[in-house]
């Protein structure tokens, strides 16, 4: 989240797209409906009519993978009324940049970017840039009327997400489509916000990085983004993954987004000249620059005195990655290509939450050992003896370790919106269930002690690995270790400004610097005070990073730092006492009319200082384009390009594509409030499973008559890869969609049953394709094709 | 002592159930074998295990479609007819206006289950006496709030005095026109207090709820006393309790 939950309670208009944020995350609702007492809108868009949507002003029905269509139409009806934040734009994003006149986009080349090359399935992005001046500085046109501006090009591109075309792609009738846009279009006034909450439905599409795009296009041209109410808010699936991403859970990752290096990183120097961004415009902070003092430190942090000047601190004792893709479908074509031969499978089911999984399941038997660590036996943990498999020709050898839960261990848990929360241990773990990090760190011990005399260069990373934590790790040495110290004084770091790349710092991860001070473990925080009056309660544990609560704050003001939204003020410039007074600014200069020599852009973490617009970072395109999802049952009417040009794709032979003849029904899959991703825990729950007993899939009464299906039948959904049963729900809720004349029905089913556990269900990961985002690799599980009948 | 009730503002309710979980675990109830019978409802209906539970409902005029989410649970009715009616007296009001149930004085006979215009208490066939919400009676009087409103993430689930709940629920009817509200004279006045998004009729509330006459629950006392064997005592209690009134 770039705001937080609290301050959601804020808003003038919530929406809600690819979220079900009640089902899943119904906490948020405590301050959805406080925003909804003040009088915001709430408006829902999903396939289905959700829990979420019940409570929703404005319900939209959008076919699911159609979303940069929706988002683009929206986009294309705020630049033709001129509905946008004229100054915000043209101040805080790149709005006025010129950008490169050799740059074309889809709307030129038939649905893609300049610099395509068809063979190697990549894009080449000489031509996405800015056009930059003598001093290397972009030039800008402050009127956005030149035709090579990003505002310009911005407006051409989505010039054909035209009310009839989007409507067409997504399904959505017309009216309410409009309504939608009018009123989300409506926080582009000054002093209005708007705020979106999204989740795992926006992001698990062969689109799905840019589906997040295409609502940063949106938040900044309606000047939503910095200020309270505001913001693009990823709602987390589970209570720490926001934490497990900070700590370097990501494969192209290490701990504090830094990036993971590669193989041509020969040595520190080269590989900080790759990752560290530069800018010749003095209006940049361009915090990145920061990069060498926050990757020197963390070498410090994880190698200590074996970290020096002379060894690149260790820099060649990090993995490099030689090209490889190792996200989880990569993971998972490499066993059963038997190049992986073992697995640790950490609190993760990927029987029952990975995509394909009956390859998955297969892949696990071509290992020669694996290792579950979880709560309860789980369909990973007992995939030798699932339904239909013989496990006498199964020759993996699976250990079950048994893990404490998150009441039986100490330690923070980072929530949606970066709180970093201590938590006591409540009750010892049952029998010899550990904590994880007494597990992982009894492993290391042994590898260490396997290792001691080893040679080659695997026993020497090993043994110069700084290990002080025993067999019993104490939490709080860990946390410390994550903050950093100064290591001349020995002395806590207060905050990550002062992080060095000379080796006299370390800090495990830069941006939690600042959570662990000599003043305290500010993480174990409970104050209840709140004098911005908009909840941002700064004294309630720590929030990454240095405590800010709202990210981009400094563009929630005007050129003289005067909020934009005088009633929900996050930030304020004192001019009597040269300050900002609220929230943690964005940095600390004077606003941008105050003080023009010393100012700084608001937008920091971007090399150049603005919110982007046009965003040459992705792979994919700088602008948001729509295509199909991998499988579809219609053709894309945006261009001829059906999908993402340069979606990964896997070939082995459990890897199919269905196509619209077999398989005309669009599917996707969700979860529900009663139970836990792939039920490992909640399955395991009476009360819970007395809520939700069973497996199920949702569709329509249209489609219902059509097959002949009645509520409480069992029915059978097929997909390229696999079949699934559940009983049927017929509901209103789902309808069928008129997608370009024709209709199109879609079915819906939830992902959380196994074959372990004590309620039993299919797993409806049987059916959903390893294919992957253009970007992230994400799996696309929200949008599949599949065909059902009566049992 | 000013009375206590719960204000059930179905406008924010989002069906999270988190009020069913968390009444099993404070009440220690265990779960029922279920099966998903076309819909998300579960259980089917109160039982000796389940004292509350939300009842969906999707309702559409042919353009919108609405789906709401409305918790069943005792009423705690100031006129309550099982109170009224229970031939053995197990049945009486606590200082917050809550109405309880004796188990060591309740005979299992039925009539409150059969007679409560809301069809709420139940018969534990094992123990072979009535069960029903007690509105937390031993939390409330340890000064804490129920177990279903502490665990509403919403506040669709509100506690406190029923004075100030019904303060509270008239201003909000006062801001937003389309609220209805039930329980604030029905039978002489609920402790569960509705703020409704349509009328009490589409959620089957009835529109007057009435105590039953005493002559049915006496017809049915007999039936059981030839069936089951009560004790003829019981009826004689409850012929003067019915009619005793009558007479003197």
């Amino acid at each position: 989240m770039t705001n937080h939950w609290i301050d959601i309670k804020n808003s003038d208009c919530i929406l809600i797209i690819g979220s079900n944020a009640a089902e899943n995350h119904p906490i948020s609702f405590k301050w959805v409906t406080k925003a909804m007492e003040e009088g915001a809108k709430l408006i829902v868009v999903d396939p289905r009519f959700t829990r979420s949507a019940s409570q929703a002003d404005i319900y939209a029905m959008l076919r699911s993978g159609t979303d940069i269509a929706f988002i683009g139409g929206m986009i294309n009806y705020v630049l033709q009324n001129n509905l946008y934040h004229k100054e915000y734009i043209t101040e805080y994003t790149n709005a006025s940049f010129l950008v490169d006149s050799n740059f074309k986009g889809p709307r030129d080349l038939d649905g893609l970017f300049a610099g395509y090359d068809s063979k190697a399935r990549r894009y080449d992005k000489t031509t996405w840039k800015y056009q930059n001046n003598m001093d290397g500085i972009p030039i800008k046109d402050k009127s956005l009327k030149n035709p090579n501006s990003v505002f310009q090009l911005l407006k051409s591109h989505y010039s054909s997400y035209d009310l009839d075309t989007v409507c067409k792609i997504t399904g959505t009738p017309k009216d309410i489509y409009l309504k939608v846009c009018k009123t989300y279009a409506a926080t582009g006034k000054i002093g209005k916000s708007g705020t979106i909450l999204y989740a795992m439905g926006a992001t698990q599409h062969t689109n799905g990085t840019q589906n997040i795009r295409s609502y940063s296009i949106l938040q900044l041209l309606l000047g939503n983004m910095g200020i309270a109410g505001g913001g693009i808010n990823a709602l987390r699936g589970e209570n720490n993954v926001q934490g497990s991403t900070d700590q370097g859970l990501l494969f192209h990752l290490l701990t504090g987004y830094l990036k993971s290096p590669i193989s041509k990183d020969v040595s520190l120097a080269k590989y900080l000249e790759r990752v560290t961004p530069s800018t010749k415009d003095p209006l940049s902070a361009n915090w990145w620059s920061n990069t060498p003092k926050y990757v020197v430190s963390l070498l410090k942090a994880w190698y200590g005195d074996a970290a020096t000047k002379e060894n690149d601190f260790g820099f060649n004792y990090l993995p490099k990655n030689s090209g490889g893709n190792y996200s989880h479908i990569a993971l998972f074509e490499a066993m059963y290509a038997e190049k992986i031969k073992g697995l640790m499978c950490w609190g993760q089911n990927p029987v029952v939450g990975g995509p394909n999984s009956n390859m998955e399941q297969k892949a696990l038997q071509k290992l020669d050992w694996l290792v579950a660590i979880d709560l309860f036996e789980t369909e990973t943990s007992i995939f030798w003896k699932a339904p239909g498999v013989n496990s006498q020709s199964i020759k993996t050898e699976v250990f079950l370790l048994p893990a404490a839960s998150s009441v039986e261990k100490e330690g923070t848990a980072s929530n949606s919106g970066r709180w970093v929360q201590w938590r006591y241990k409540a009750v010892d773990p049952p029998g010899n269930a550990k904590s994880d990090a007494e597990i992982i760190s009894r492993i290391m011990l042994k590898l260490k002690d396997m290792y001691s005399n080893g040679t080659g260069s695997a026993a020497e990373i090993i043994r110069k690995i700084t290990w002080p934590y025993g067999e019993h790790p104490d939490m709080d040495q860990v946390a410390k270790e994550i903050n950093g110290y100064d290591l001349s004084t020995g002395k806590l770091m207060s905050t990550f400004a002062q992080l060095k790349d000379d080796g006299s710092t370390s800090s495990g991860t830069w941006i939690y610097c600042g959570s662990y001070t000599e003043d305290g473990k500010m993480t174990a925080r409970r104050e209840l005070d709140d004098p911005s009056g908009i909840g941002l309660y700064p004294k309630w544990s720590w929030s990454w990073p240095l405590n800010r609560r709202i990210i981009y704050n400094r563009a929630s003001v005007d050129l003289n730092g005067k909020p934009w939204d005088s009633k929900h003020a996050v930030i304020i410039w004192d001019q009597s006492n040269k300050k900002w007074v609220g929230d943690v600014p964005d940095g600390g200069w004077p606003p941008i009319a105050i003080d023009r020599e010393k100012t700084k852009l608001p937008f920091i973490m971007q090399s150049d200082g603005v919110g982007h617009l046009f965003g040459p970072g992705l792979t994919d395109g700088p602008f948001a384009e729509f295509y199909e999802p991998w499988e579809s049952p219609v053709k894309n009417l945006m261009s001829e390009n059906q999908n993402n040009p340069i979606i990964i794709l896997w070939k082995s032979e459990m890897d199919h594509q269905g196509s619209p003849d077999q398989y005309p029904i669009v599917a996707t899959t969700y979860r529900v409030t009663e139970h836990w991703q792939t039920g490992g825990m909640t399955r395991n729950l009476t009360w819970l499973n007395e809520l939700m007993p069973e497996m199920f899939i949702e569709l329509s009464e249209e489609l219902a008559i059509e097959k002949k299906i009645r509520g409480g039948d069992k029915v059978i959904i097929e997909s390229a890869r696999g079949t699934v049963e559940g009983v049927a729900i017929v509901t209103k809720r789902f309808q069928p969609f008129k997608i370009n004349e024709k209709i199109v029905h879609q079915i819906g089913l939830p992902w959380h049953w196994g074959f372990a556990g004590l309620s039993k269900g299919h797993i409806a990961n049987r059916l959903t394709p390893h294919v992957g985002d253009a970007n992230t690799t994400i799996p696309e599980y929200k949008a599949f094709l599949c065909n059902l009948r009566k049992a | 002592m000013r009375e206590k009730a719960i204000l059930v503002d179905i406008s924010k309710c989002i069906a999270c159930r988190g009020c069913q979980v968390a009444c099993k675990q404070w009440n220690k109830l265990s779960a029922e074998s279920t099966k998903n019978r076309g819909s998300y409802e579960n259980p089917p209906a109160l039982s000796e295990n389940t004292l509350t539970r939300i009842i969906f409902q999707e309702v559409s005029d042919g353009k919108n479609l609405k789906w709401f989410f409305r918790k069943e649970q005792c009423m705690h009715c100031s006129k309550a007819a099982c109170l009224e009616l229970c031939p053995s007296d197990a049945i009486y009001k606590n200082q917050f206006g809550s109405i309880m149930l004796d188990s060591r004085k309740c005979i299992g006979c039925g009539v409150c289950e059969k007679f409560c215009p809301f069809h709420i208490p139940r018969i534990n066939h094992t123990t072979h006496k009535a069960i029903k919400c007690s509105l937390c009676n031993d939390r409330v009087a340890n000064g804490m709030q129920p177990a279903c409103v502490k665990t509403c993430p919403t506040g669709a689930l509100k506690f406190g005095f029923r004075d100030d709940i019904l303060s509270s629920a008239h201003s909000k009817m006062n801001k937003s026109k389309k609220m209805y509200l039930y329980g604030e004279n029905e039978l002489g006045g609920l402790h569960i207090i509705y703020l409704l998004t349509q009328s009490p009729a589409i959620f089957n509330l009835p529109k007057h709820p009435t105590i039953p006459n005493p002559f049915e629950a006496y017809a049915f006392l007999m039936e059981k006393l030839n069936s089951e064997l009560l004790n003829q005592n019981v009826l004689t209690i409850a012929a003067l309790k019915y009619f005793g009134h009558i007479h003197a």
